[in-house]
């Protein structure tokens, strides 16, 4: 058996050697393929392949384990990096990682982007309910919860400013943080309404949806649906925090919910390439 | 689309990736992170300028992208 450099090395990046990991439940086996019940799809595999996945698939096995049997069965480091990176991208791996790794992984990332290089970002999907959003949301903001703090102590300790604005700075960080459930909440009930299954997707700042393809109306009324619901839901937390300069913030916000209308991004690219299609 | 998957590869045959539609929203958390960048970034320069505990007051003009900062005598 080929002697296992790192997980970390031979995943691109996504995995350390005690991660615990299994197969997203959406993901099912079946013979050579590998289908995807929330999208409908059907990835046709190796031989090799589906079973890598299907050890993968029935119970949650150790990445170093894991990688150790697709290097023991024949494939090759660039297999091994092909099949990890693939399921990643489909949001196929779950991860069981403990505080320690996750600062492991930090460190890892960091001295890897010294050094010029960059890592893959790991996909976490979840089911798209709110817990699942939410979920989502606070992963994708890690570097805002993981800054904000320390800015915001530091600067009211040096009384840079004042504790109105650190009130302030507080309000409005959570009305993006719930405008951003709430834009994700309008996709995902827009999709359900049209009786279709979905899943919330986060990488790195990324947060989406991902659902199976729907009629033209209907892909129209979700990729409007998010960015509206997460305007209104700004607007409407002006009427909670009754404080000063709030209301511009909470104008601002609902403005750069409606800004992912724009063509080239998010929704408004979902949007224009169904109006496209016409 | 979820970007950076290959249709074809040596050990998968993806299905067609336009079955993957995704809805993204990223711009409010740049958003926010610049944002605290920003306020942070206040904060440096109110520390620079006046010194620890020296601000009395910093106000901010969004618009014109101008801060005033006022120090204590």
């Amino acid at each position: 058996m080929p002697a296992l450099t790192s997980a970390f090395q031979l995943s691109g990046g996504i995995l350390l050697d005690d991660d615990c990991i299994s197969l997203y439940r959406d993901l099912v086996l079946t013979g050579q393929a590998l289908e995807d019940r929330t999208v409908s799809a059907r990835h046709e595999l190796h031989p090799l392949a589906a079973k890598a996945i299907a050890n993968l698939a029935s119970e949650p096995v150790r990445a170093k384990t894991w990688i150790d049997g697709m290097l023991g069965s024949g494939m090759t480091e660039s297999n091994v990096l092909e099949v990890i990176r693939f399921v990643n991208q489909i949001g196929g791996l779950v991860v069981r990682r403990g505080l320690r790794s996750t600062l492991d992984m930090a460190v890892r990332q960091i001295t890897l982007a010294k050094l010029g290089g960059r890592g893959t970002a790991r996909v976490y999907r979840a089911p798209a309910g709110v817990r699942g959003i939410a979920s989502a949301v606070g992963r994708a903001s890690a570097p805002l919860f993981a800054t904000a703090p320390v800015t915001l102590s530091l600067a009211n300790v040096a009384h840079v400013i004042s504790l109105q604005q650190t009130e302030l700075a507080v309000a409005v960080l959570v009305t993006l943080l719930l405008s951003m459930v709430a834009h994700e909440l309008g996709h995902v009930l827009t999709i359900k309404h049209f009786r279709c299954d979905a899943c919330v997707i986060q990488r790195g700042l990324r947060l989406g949806i991902i659902h199976r393809k729907m009629k033209r109306r209907e892909e129209l009324m979700t990729s409007l649906m998010g960015p509206m619901v997460g305007a209104v839901s700004c607007l409407a937390m002006t009427a909670v925090f009754h404080m000063n300069g709030f209301a511009e913030f909470g104008l601002a916000a609902a403005i750069l919910h409606l800004l992912s209308l724009l063509p080239w991004y998010g929704d408004g690219r979902a949007l224009f390439n169904n109006l496209m299609k016409s | 689309m979820i970007e950076g998957i290959h249709v074809a590869h040596s050990m998968i045959l993806s299905h067609q990736l336009s079955a993957y539609e995704i809805n993204e929203v990223a711009v409010i958390i740049v958003a926010a992170l610049a944002y605290i960048l920003a306020l942070g970034g206040m904060a440096i320069a109110g520390l620079i300028i006046c010194g620890w505990g020296k601000v009395d007051n910093i106000s901010t003009d969004w618009i014109h992208g101008k801060v005033n900062i006022v120090c204590r005598r």
